[in-house]
């Protein structure tokens, strides 16, 4: 019996464990082996160091005023531009924002006429990222103000664009409605290096440059979110060969910054670089200081309708006769709300003064300023004026305003034949209702009230009002 | 001699033979061998753990609680991830991805990418033993972003004892702590992927997004399946012939809202700040961001 239990047992066990051993089989077929857990080594993963280079300078002082488009909805804030209007400013240029007017937003008609104003007495206009669409007339003077020497620097920024899909569905990019005027563009990318970044891939250097006065002492500059150019415009900074255009994802010689126009209009496709703190990373400060010596170096040329704006500080406003004095006087005052700082004199007294002059005078005084008329084939005969490609015209009720460039002397002669005349001409050089009696781009000729009456019906001008005066220089 | 069945001469007889005892013991063995198998080693699961949401600091408990789950089932003796995300907040993609890692070094996970595994949703899935994919799926964007601090403000009625106190860093800072993210990230790919990674780290910083054909062609995934080929992997890594399922979500009651129904805005308000800069691996398009 012993046996039999025992024989039992040990039946059971073995059954137990074969079924244990079965079911396991049915089941498992071996066991799994984890693989090594590699972890990334956390000691290798660096960003760059903030590296902000010293900088100063001793700029050298010159006259002139930057004007800084804000009539189109541009997309940047007065505190952004602080480092480069400090360097404007350091460089002698007074700074002037132009602002919209509740009426422009209408339409351009009101902007141009106030632009055309502003540009009168500019040296630079600075138009950053605007979103709102230029007139065609503001378009025009803008052609015009950088034909007369006016240097003209555009800006724009891929991060300032309207974003993704918006953008591409805008019609015009306003920017680029200046830009083509003077054969580039901007392109709608933005470039991108994987390679050689500072710490992520919009942030690009740029090591090659042109020679050129803006490119003075750069060695590197670091640009955050650097756009190209596409036009017949000259390069001035290129990206090396690791950089790509977003737009086309290819490498290529591209340029963010480029001169047109005989090196009056400068493109910049970055506006990053001039905002603290990224003024001060590797060579920016030292490009911004050139950008200021380049907006600060005028070669602006006036003519007689931005009077009284070539008119350089403390002129003298020079009276032919001693009964004109009363006017010379009135004359002055104007000249002095207008932020110079005139002085009033007989005409003998200024001829060897090296200031600007304005010459006040009757008809029958011209002769003291006959070499100025000669140059301009102005002559006087008894009764008329003759002037070379317009003919032989009465002087009675006539008054002429003349700009003579003598140097760097400018002199301004108003004349007419009867006091009445010129007291009526000079009301109308002060209210800038002359401009519509130009002739040509030194000579206004105002004439006899009965041709006034003729030709008024026809066009209808409003006299313009003078624009604010500017900062004094 | 006729024997009556209730003698005990009978029942003597009976005990006596052998065969009797030796059925009796099978069956007790059978019995006793499926209770043991049972109670000790028990039937094999695999269990189905779906991620399909953002992974964003209220996610990422219920899934942290599936995964301890599985890992803490011996009945479960591999793990599929079902994967459908845009990814998250890089700090939720990491934990989730250092649990499973720990995960891995107990029992085999699968991670099946579904619609999309992008940014930290294929971060999630580079600590599983293999990645499957479909032909279609969409995977990549191995990157990171964050939206930059507000610049400081200088109110009247408070007053910090840091300048960083408020917005934590500054602009440029916080682009360089991104740039550390971006190399983490790509750190992380290339340590788990290994040989297997066919494209360079510069593409994979552009922080593109690839197809499962090109996901499989650079290395970013393992193989072309379907759910159950991921769960047969699993079992087969696992060591199991034969196995059942567990779907880990229902069996905890865990439904989390799919990621398309977020709106990212929304959600991103919950945890950021003007001020705070937080970093994310996170695909979103351009107009979800709007």
């Amino acid at each position: 019996m012993k046996k039999l239990i025992a024989i039992t047992v040990v039946c059971f066990i073995v059954v137990s464990c074969l079924f244990v051993v079965g079911k396991g089989l049915f089941f498992y077929q071996g066991r799994y082996q984890p693989p090594p857990t590699t972890l990334p080594n956390l000691a290798d993963i660096n960003a760059p160091a903030l590296a902000a280079e010293a900088f100063s300078e001793t700029p050298e002082k010159r006259a002139g005023t930057v004007l800084i488009d804000f009539a189109h909805d541009n997309n940047f804030s007065p505190w952004e531009l602080n480092i480069l209007l400090s360097r404007v400013v350091s460089r002698g240029f007074a700074v002037e924002f132009w602002r919209a007017k509740p009426e422009d937003k209408a339409g351009g008609e009101t902007r141009a006429r106030d632009l055309e104003g502003k540009l009168r007495f500019v040296d630079t206009l600075i138009v950053i990222s605007p979103q709102s669409a230029f007139a065609v007339k503001e378009i025009d003077l803008i052609k015009e103000f950088v034909k007369k020497g006016g240097k003209l620097l555009l800006v724009e920024d891929p991060t300032r664009r309207p974003a993704g899909y918006a953008y591409q569905r805008t019609e015009s990019v306003p920017i680029n409605d200046i830009a083509t005027e003077f054969d580039f563009l901007f392109e709608s990318d933005y470039l991108y290096n994987l390679k050689e970044n500072n710490g992520n891939y919009r942030y690009v250097f740029f090591k090659e440059f042109t020679q050129h006065e803006l490119t003075r002492g750069l060695g590197q500059i670091l640009l955050y979110s650097a756009g190209s150019f596409s036009g017949s415009a000259m390069g001035v900074v290129f990206t090396d060969e690791n950089t790509y255009s977003s737009k086309t994802e290819a490498r290529g010689r591209l340029s963010p910054l480029v001169l047109a126009t005989d090196s009056k209009v400068l493109g910049v496709y970055d506006l990053t670089f001039l905002i603290e703190p990224y003024n001060a990373s590797f060579d920016n400060n030292q490009l911004i200081s050139n950008i200021s010596d380049w907006l600060t170096v005028s070669g602006r040329t006036f003519s007689l309708a931005d009077f009284p704006y070539f008119l350089e500080d403390a002129p003298v406003a020079a009276y032919s006769d001693v009964s004109l004095l009363r006017q010379g006087l009135e004359f002055k005052n104007f000249l002095t709300d207008m932020g110079k700082n005139p002085s009033v004199a007989k005409y003998e007294e200024t001829t060897s003064l090296a200031k600007d002059t304005v010459y006040i005078s009757l008809f029958k005084e011209s002769a003291k300023i006959k070499k100025f008329l000669d140059s301009a084939n102005i002559v006087f005969t008894e009764t008329n004026v003759e002037i070379k490609g317009m003919g032989t015209i009465p002087q009675k009720g006539l008054a002429i305003i003349y700009l003579h460039r003598e140097g760097e002397k400018e002199i301004l002669a108003v004349l007419a034949e009867t006091d009445e005349k010129l007291k009526e001409t000079l009301d109308l050089l002060k209210s800038g209702g002359f401009r519509q009696w130009l002739v040509s781009d030194t000579l206004a000729i105002y004439p006899p009230a009965k041709e006034k009456e003729e030709k008024k019906p026809e066009e209808k001008k409003e006299p313009e009002k003078p624009p604010e005066p500017p900062k004094p220089k | 001699m006729k024997l009556n069945i209730r003698s005990p001469e009978w029942v003597k007889r009976v005990f006596r033979h052998w065969s009797l005892w030796v059925l009796l013991a099978i069956a007790l063995g059978v019995v006793s061998g499926n209770f043991v198998f049972d109670t000790f080693i028990g039937k094999p699961n695999v269990g189905i753990v779906q991620i399909n949401s953002l992974l964003y600091p209220w996610t990422l408990p219920r899934i942290a609680e599936m995964l301890k789950y599985v890992a803490e089932n011996d009945k479960i003796k591999a793990v599929v991830l079902e994967i459908d995300s845009p990814g998250g907040d890089a700090v939720s993609s990491e934990e989730i991805y250092l649990e499973i890692l720990e995960l891995r070094k107990k029992k085999p996970v699968i991670a099946h990418i579904n619609l999309v595994g992008a940014s930290g949703a294929y971060y999630v899935s580079l600590a599983a033993n293999l990645i499957y994919a479909k032909s279609t799926t969409t995977l990549g964007s191995i990157g990171a972003w964050v939206q930059l601090p507000e610049h400081e403000t200088m109110p009247e009625d408070v007053i910090w004892t840091g300048p960083y106190k408020e917005t934590g860093s500054s602009i440029r800072e916080t682009v360089n702590r991104l740039e550390m993210f971006k190399q983490n990230f790509l750190q992380t790919v290339t340590s788990q992927r290994g040989d297997k990674l066919k494209i360079s780290q510069d593409e994979l910083s552009k922080a593109g997004i690839y197809n499962g054909i090109e996901s499989l062609r650079y290395g970013l995934i393992d193989e072309f399946g379907s759910s159950s080929q991921a769960i047969q992997k699993a079992a087969e890594l696992a060591g199991l012939r034969n196995y059942g399922t567990v779907d880990v979500n229902t069996e905890l009651d865990v439904y989390l809202p799919a990621w398309w129904t977020f709106s990212w805005s929304a959600e991103a308000s919950k945890i950021h700040s003007n001020m705070l800069p937080i970093y994310y691996y996170l695909y979103t398009s351009p107009e979800a961001q709007e």
